[in-house]
């Protein structure tokens, strides 16, 4: 054996040695408890994905300390004791919303969650007050539901929303 | 083969084999964090990341355990030596580029900058051809008589 072909069959090797590892690796990978999706996701792309699975878990449900009416909210506001959060459309909140609210739209959850993440994580243990349209939205338990999953430990939801505020002559802010 | 060249040989087999064993030991925890210091080279298109980070791990381990046992030695000594030339090539586009990377070599603990990095795989890349040289070497002058490396039989 000479050793121009000695250096070919060690490459050989190589190659099956390399081909028994991808083998070995999608092996191991398929009996772990979360498998790697096989196409690669970047660390944004996971938490958007994350975050939209999140928001789509069914709805918070509200027991009576989840859940404030408007003389209560009212008085929250007058203190500004708690973030306000707009659950609502974009478009919605665009043509009129509570005064200091943030937009964290439930159709857009993932975008404007990492674009406020720094001003919300300022209120991670402190109140953060979540409303929509008011009525039978959803979008208010929703976000509320994601919040409290992201960690965020005193999350309600105004349940009179958006309706309940303008009913009561309120001011808005455009 | 001499008996100081078996020697070192086998020295620099085991050291370079233990430490392929120990970075694909220690790579092989963190899956997702392998995954992101790849993307970070950005070389790999994304279809290919995900199986270059799952089967480079078990092949450093094979790969060391080739060199550290001697059984197939010149085979785990080409595997690493393969290996490293592309570790350097990566390191060296991404500093060329301008890129941040961390490398992951030795998993999510591993903080060298990128030029120590590439520092450290060149010289494991010279003892690797080095070692898979004199084995080479070996096989042709003594005709099969290398105990150190029982691949010449194969």
């Amino acid at each position: 054996m000479n050793t121009r072909s000695s250096v070919v069959g060690d490459f050989l090797y190589v190659i099956v040695l390399a081909f028994g590892s991808l083998l070995i690796g999608l092996g191991i990978n398929r009996f772990r408890s979360t498998p790697l999706p096989l196409v690669y996701q970047s660390p944004e792309q996971r938490l958007s994905a994350e975050l939209a699975h999140l928001v789509a878990a069914p709805p918070m449900q509200l027991n009576g300390s989840d859940s404030i009416g408007f003389n209560k909210f009212r008085t929250i506001f007058q203190s500004g004791s708690a973030l306000i959060v707009d659950a609502r459309d974009k478009t919605f909140y665009d043509q009129g919303h509570i005064p200091g609210a943030l937009s964290l739209p439930r159709d857009d959850f993932p975008s404007s969650y990492k674009a406020l993440r720094p001003t919300l994580d300022q209120h991670r243990d402190q109140p953060i007050v979540v409303y929509c349209s008011g009525g039978d939205c959803h979008d208010s338990r929703l976000v509320a539901g994601a919040l409290l999953s992201l960690g965020y430990s005193q999350v309600q939801v105004f349940t009179d929303g958006w309706q309940g505020w303008t009913d009561n002559g309120m001011p808005e802010a455009h | 083969m001499k008996l100081y060249n078996r020697i070192i040989v086998w020295i620099m087999s085991v050291a370079v084999g233990g430490l392929f064993i120990y970075a694909g030991w220690a790579k092989s925890f963190g899956p997702q964090a392998f995954a992101d210091s790849i993307a970070s080279f950005k070389i790999l298109p994304a279809g290919l990341i995900v199986p270059a980070a799952l089967s480079i791990p078990p092949f450093e381990i094979l790969a060391g355990l080739l060199a550290v046992t001697g059984w197939h030695r010149r085979v785990g000594l080409l595997a690493i030596a393969v290996a490293t030339a592309a570790y350097c090539v990566a390191i060296g586009s991404a500093l060329v580029r301008g890129l941040d990377v961390n490398c992951g070599c030795f998993g999510p603990v591993s903080n060298l900058r990128p030029g120590t990095e590439l520092l450290r795989d060149l010289l494991v890349l010279a003892f690797c051809v080095a070692s898979y040289v004199l084995a080479l070497s070996g096989l042709s002058s003594s005709a099969g008589s290398d105990l150190l490396d029982s691949s010449s039989s194969s």
